[in-house]
């Protein structure tokens, strides 16, 4: 597999050379990017079963086409402050390992490609709550795109849990 | 999964089953060393197995597989053709070789180093095959070298013939488990729309009514449609059931070669007798039943069977008996591990447990209470802390794994003449029966085969103990738990309707669970809730039901656990 996946990637690397091709959404007022590899598709809100005494960033799950699939509120995850959702309202679901999880932005903004060259790594001025999750920041005209690591977004989310469930 | 992935996977399965072949083949081998020639059917199979082991490691670059396994097939070689006698020292050889040959295929997949043994063990081997009547053994093996030679697949000198392997080859078909894992997922979802198309058809007649014939007809067809469908589905998830069991073999496998080093390092005499290895059941309670089982047989062999010497002088022969059998019971598979050693000393377990704290010294228990005690936590009656046992792990880890698979739990033991552990497990685990109750706004399912009961009472009925609620029934005070307190939402039900409780019960204790509404029963697919989410008490798993909306599955063991482990437990459970 670890010999497939590089292929992949130097096939992209001839194809767009050196760019990073990203979907952009929305939390706020910032831009977030996540590796257009790792989502698997964009839906509008569904509804979401609770799942009792789960940390709270962990809106519960949802039935896609079958699939139970868990909700991470973005926000929460961030600390940031929760809104209701609107009609721009998403679910990114992202897919990392055997994971699909669903992730719920402010809306999302457009696929975009960002050579290589116009990331910088992550800034250290960032909350504590983000910092691990931030690949880097990309660049696109005057705008500024976190990048975000989906592993680390979802990795540890059962683990932070821990402490608040007991 | 690309082209290397797939190969390596396949050898990944393939060897492993060789593996396990060559463990038998061994320990025949070394059961037969009174006779005077080797069982030549077994020397050919060992030959087998390691002339293939060696063949897809030249094909996929393992080189060092390859030489391990030329090495080994030579040594086989020499056995067969007289050059090399068979004593304990030859055995000891070919299992010290076999694994080594294990620990290189697995850096082979895992692309890490070769073990550093490797080397100072094949020239121990070129030395004894050198030794041998006409010291041409070693020919033909360079150090290092691959070996490109290509035999053909089957040779005429081997006791199975060309046209019997063919045969069988063409009879089973390798299956990825994911696929099989899909493949039941999408049954899953068959059942569920099953039972949808089956409530649409009985809303449409009733919307209808007598009020038109046409469509009365067609409502009508479309219910018989439905329940053909239902049938079907259900032989489709028969056969996918049936598809999904393995034999626990698979398991039982590995068990004579670990019975015999383990007995080999404690100075015992043990003999493993396996029954009923042909029976299936599914393979992920296959995957998880391996290690609750080492337990039990290390148990029965640092505890029970005693040393030879004292068996002999309690008048029973020097070696002891291991039985490890399987046989279906029902819905049910039964899995037996039985030793004819010392039993249980209720009496050591009695101190030890009021040494841990565990008993008050004036508690009166019975011997089966007692018997439990032995699953607590840390309890252990060893005296010494070694690698096989004594760390008082074990039977805590048995009693956890096989509850947390819907099974249970028993030991019986008589003193001096041994001691029983008994398994009982679902067939399978994926779909159940479930009673769905509402709680708030919010629908769950509880495993049927855990309800007892379900009753309605008024208030006044129920009591207060120990700052609990309970209810009586019967004579018998069964704790409460308001579900939804412990879920976290507002019930639907005022402070003076009747109060509905589902009584459900897991090895002889009864909780009554407090619910706003029973909503009837229905056959759920059961699917785990993602790794995401983690692990969250009470809850052991969700369902999609009929509408497509989706239910969570509440853990009966994790709430009467709870309740059981006293109420300062439980007001830590209960509090969030």
């Amino acid at each position: 597999m670890a010999a497939n996946d590089s292929a992949q990637s130097a096939n992209e690397q001839q194809l767009s050379g050196e760019t990073v091709h990203l979907v952009c959404f929305r939390l706020g007022a910032e831009e977030y990017g996540l590796d257009i590899g790792q989502v698997q598709e964009i839906n509008r809100m569904m509804p979401i079963t609770r799942v009792p005494r789960a940390p709270s960033f962990m809106k519960g799950v949802v039935n896609l086409r079958g699939q139970l699939i868990p909700i991470i509120d973005l926000r929460e995850r961030f600390g940031m402050a929760t809104v209701e959702p609107t009609k721009a309202t998403r679910i990114v679901v992202v897919e990392v390992g055997h994971n699909r999880v669903g992730l719920i932005v402010d809306g999302v903004s457009e696929v975009m490609k960002i050579p290589v060259e116009r990331i910088d790594p992550a800034p250290e001025m960032l909350s504590e709550a983000q910092a691990g999750y931030v690949k880097g920041v990309g660049k696109s005209g005057d705008r500024l795109i976190v990048l975000l690591e989906a592993a680390a977004v979802i990795a540890g989310s059962s683990e932070a849990g821990a402490p608040q469930a007991s | 999964m690309d082209q290397h992935g797939e190969l390596l996977k396949y050898f990944q399965d393939e060897t492993s089953e060789l593996l396990a072949g060559i463990d038998s083949d061994l320990l025949k081998l070394e059961a037969d060393l009174g006779r005077a020639a080797a069982d030549s059917e077994v020397i050919a199979s060992l030959f087998r197995a390691l002339h293939t082991i060696k063949g897809d490691a030249g094909m996929l670059g393992f080189d060092e597989v390859a030489s391990v396994s030329h090495a080994l097939e030579n040594l086989v070689d020499s056995l067969r053709g007289g050059r090399l006698g068979l004593s304990s020292e030859t055995i000891e050889l070919l299992f010290e070789g076999r694994d080594l040959l294990t620990a290189t295929i697995r850096s082979g997949i895992d692309g890490t180093q070769a073990p550093p043994a490797l080397d100072e063990y094949l020239r121990r081997l070129d030395i004894v095959l050198a030794a041998g009547k006409d010291g041409r053994a070693g020919v033909g093996r360079e150090e290092g070298a691959i070996d490109l030679e290509l035999v053909p697949a089957v040779e005429p000198t081997r006791s199975v013939p060309a046209k019997e392997l063919a045969a069988q080859r063409t009879e089973t078909v390798r299956v990825d488990v994911d696929r099989l894992d899909q493949l039941m997922n999408l049954v899953g979802e068959l059942v569920i729309n099953r039972t949808r198309i089956s409530d649409i058809a009985a809303t449409l007649t009733r919307a209808i009514g007598n009020g038109n014939a046409t469509l009365g007809a067609l409502a009508k067809e479309l219910a018989e449609s439905a329940a053909l469908l239902g049938r079907t589905t259900n032989e489709i998830q028969e056969s996918i059931m049936k598809v999904r069991m393995i034999p626990i073999g698979t398991v039982f496998e590995r068990f004579p070669r670990l019975v015999r080093d383990l007995a080999r390092s404690l100075n015992k005499e043990v003999e493993l007798v396996v029954e009923g290895a042909e029976t299936d059941l599914d393979k992920t309670i296959v995957d998880h039943v391996g290690e609750p089982l080492l337990h039990l047989v290390r148990n029965c062999i640092d505890h029970g069977i005693e040393d030879p010497g004292l068996r002999e002088s309690r008048g029973k022969p020097r070696t002891g008996t291991i039985r490890l059998g399987a046989f279906h019971e029902g819905n049910q598979i039964i899995i037996e591990i039985e030793d004819d050693g010392a039993g249980i000393d209720l009496q050591r377990v009695r101190g030890r447990a009021i040494e841990m704290g565990l008993l008050a010294e004036s508690e009166q228990r019975s011997d089966r209470e007692l018997m439990q005690l032995i699953c607590a936590p840390g309890f252990s009656t060893a005296d010494r802390v070694d690698a096989v046992s004594g760390r008082g792990v074990g039977m805590d880890v048995v009693k956890r794994t096989v509850l947390g698979l819907k099974g249970s739990f028993e030991i019986d033991s008589v003193p001096g003449q041994g001691t029983k552990f008994t398994i009982k497990l679902p067939l399978t685990l994926a779909i159940i029966q479930a009673l769905l109750v509402s709680v708030g706004k919010e629908l769950y399912a509880i495993p049927l085969d855990a309800v007892i009961e379900s009753q309605r009472v008024d208030p006044s009925e129920l009591r207060t103990l120990h700052g609990g609620e309970v209810i009586v029934v019967r004579g018998a005070v069964v704790p409460l738990i308001r579900l939804a307190d412990f879920l976290g939402v507002a019930s639907s039900r005022g402070p003076n309707e009747k109060v509905m409780i589902v009584i459900v019960g897991v090895a002889g204790r009864q909780v009554g669970l407090v619910v706003d509404g029973f909503q009837g029963e229905q056959e759920i697919v059961i699917k785990p809730l993602s790794d995401v989410v983690g692990r969250i008490p009470g809850i052991s798993g969700a369902t999609i039901l009929g509408n497509g909306s989706i239910s969570l599955i509440l853990d009966v063991h994790a709430l009467t656990a709870a309740q059981e482990s006293g109420r300062g437990a439980r007001a830590e459970f209960l509090a969030v």
